[in-house]
């Protein structure tokens, strides 16, 4: 018995790998005005990206910058509310691939070399963005 | 097509259920949302203008044509959605 | 005198490796044959790993749980290689072509080639006297996905196992080699702590072979499989560069020529998702009595 319980926490710990919220990540993405810059930045390359033509064609973009914009911001740690669906509702129905998926995030790099964000910075952005691949991508 | 005073459309896979309907004066439209998406529909033109809130999967929105003419009924979130609407 | 039962595995004349690099080619002409939209790269760059001496994906000597290729699961991507390493005695040559099925399964084929230069002539065999080999490998992820799971500490599991032949049946013999040919198996656990920009790799392999099999599988000093350990850190230093080291142990079976770890020191350069260089120092340990075996590696990979 003793034995399950130890085993359990194990895995609850090995599956849990924390985030870091306090480790001045939205600070080094550039605060509220750098994130918005990301954003946009992101959301020109998605909306001429022949990879995404399917997925940004019949979608406002005056409606999704400012909710992705918000989503961005809670992720990197800022005092954003985002008051949109969670990525798995907002995306359901899509019908989103890995290699959709992976489009994105090689233009949300693009965007952020453009607004001058560091390498490792990225980085330590993606980390927390990676995980969602397994609400975003149903098919 | 041409309905009777109750019809519904459908909106599902971001598109209409229809795309052109002929309707008599005084006529409701139900927009039944089946869509895994939230929709917010609108009409702006000059003899008639409708402006629903954000219209979450599972709600219908009811709209009275009372006044004749031309009606492209259009998603403020969804561009490519369109229905248009002839009112006699 | 051994009998020519253990020296040779034919069927009706054919060896295995008559038929893995037609059937190589094949999963790799069916794989560029796709249609367009699956041709389109899916996976970001930097994430297969270039291709270790044996074939199968991962460093320069440590066999990976990543599958070759820059497909996503909905697809098949492939990998081509050819490496020189330069020694204080030798040459050691790779040319090889791994396909992957979906994210999920790999299958390589290489040929080595060990030449052994003035060695040659020291060891009586002739000067530029050449050792070759053959594998053919497959590997199968498990479980995990090492870029995606970011929020867990469980790495990319898969499991491999590699068919190796050793030619120079007879001078194998005379070094105390038991047979030419030999299987590894192999479990690797691979994770990219995308937060720190840090690529861990862990890989435990059963295996008898003589300098990676080049000379043969087990000997007098010990005919039994051991496990060795192969292992690999690499950090990215932009979104093209990668620099690590790793380290490779291996079974010390042969009484004519002791053999230690391999070490190496890297940087992988990828110019894009479908060329990428690699340049390393190598300290490969002792090899057939020449001493410690020092020198540079330099690896070219084309992949899609």
């Amino acid at each position: 018995m003793m034995r399950r319980i130890v085993i359990a926490t194990l895995f609850m710990i090995a599956t849990s790998r924390g985030t870091g919220a306090t480790d001045r990540l939205f600070e080094q993405l550039g605060g509220q005005p750098g994130i918005a810059k990301i954003a946009s930045n992101a959301l020109d390359l998605y909306f001429t990206d022949p990879r995404l033509a399917n997925d940004f064609d019949n979608i406002n973009r005056d409606f999704l910058q400012p909710r992705f914009t918000a989503y961005l911001c809670r992720i990197a740690g800022g005092p954003c509310i985002y008051k949109g669906h969670s990525m798995k509702r907002s995306h359901k129905g899509l019908a989103i691939t890995q290699a959709r998926f992976n489009a994105v995030v090689e233009d949300l790099q693009t965007a952020m070399d453009r607004a001058g964000v560091p390498f490792h910075v990225q980085n330590r952005f993606l980390a927390r963005l990676a995980p969602l691949e397994r609400d975003i991508v149903t098919q | 097509m041409t309905a009777d005073n109750n019809t519904t459309v459908v909106q599902q896979h971001r598109a209409f259920s229809i795309a052109e309907i002929n309707l008599p004066q005084g006529a409701t439209l139900h927009f039944s949302n089946e869509d895994d998406f939230t929709h917010e529909i609108y009409i702006e033109t000059p003899q008639f203008s409708f402006e629903s809130d954000e219209q979450e999967p599972g709600t219908v929105v009811n709209v009275t044509f009372t006044a004749s003419g031309h009606f492209p009924v259009r998603c403020h979130i969804h561009p490519k959605m369109h229905l248009d609407v002839d009112v006699q | 005198m051994l009998s020519g039962g253990l020296w040779s595995r034919s069927l009706c004349g054919w060896r295995w490796k008559d038929f893995a690099l037609p059937a190589l080619c094949a999963a790799l002409l069916l794989g560029t044959c796709q249609p367009a939209a699956a041709q389109e790269s899916g996976r970001l760059i930097a994430t297969q790993g270039v291709s270790e001496v044996d074939g199968a994906a991962g460093g320069g000597l440590a066999a990976w749980s990543l599958i070759t290729g820059y497909e996503t699961r909905d697809a098949i991507g492939g990998n081509l290689h050819g490496t020189y390493i330069s020694l204080n005695s030798f040459g050691l040559g790779s040319l090889g072509a791994s396909a992957g099925f979906y994210d999920r399964l790999e299958l390589s084929y290489t040929h080595d080639w060990f030449d052994t230069r003035s060695a040659g002539g020291r060891l009586g065999l002739g000067n530029g006297y050449l050792f070759n080999l053959d594998v053919a490998g497959a590997k199968l992820r498990l479980y995990g996905d090492a870029v995606y799971d970011q929020d867990s500490w469980i790495p990319q599991l898969s499991a491999g196992v590699q068919f190796k032949a050793a030619e120079n049946h007879d001078v194998l013999k005379a070094i105390g080699a038991r047979s030419p040919d030999g299987v590894d198996m192999y479990l690797a656990a691979t994770k990219l702590f995308l937060a720190e920009s840090l690529l861990l790799s862990a890989t435990i392999r059963a295996t008898k072979a003589n300098q990676f099999g080049i000379l043969g599988f087990g000997g007098d000093r010990n005919n039994s499989y051991s496990a060795q350990f192969e292992g690999s850190a690499a950090y990215l230093v932009t979104r093209r560069l990668a620099l690590g080291a790793e380290l490779r142990s291996k079974p010390d079976n042969l009484g004519f020529a002791r053999e230690g770890t391999a070490f190496d020191a890297f940087a992988a350069y990828f110019l894009s998702k479908t060329v990428s260089a690699t340049l390393a120092f190598v300290a490969l340990g002792p090899i057939a009595r020449q001493g410690d075996q020092n020198g540079v590696y330099l690896s070219l990979q084309a992949g899609f």
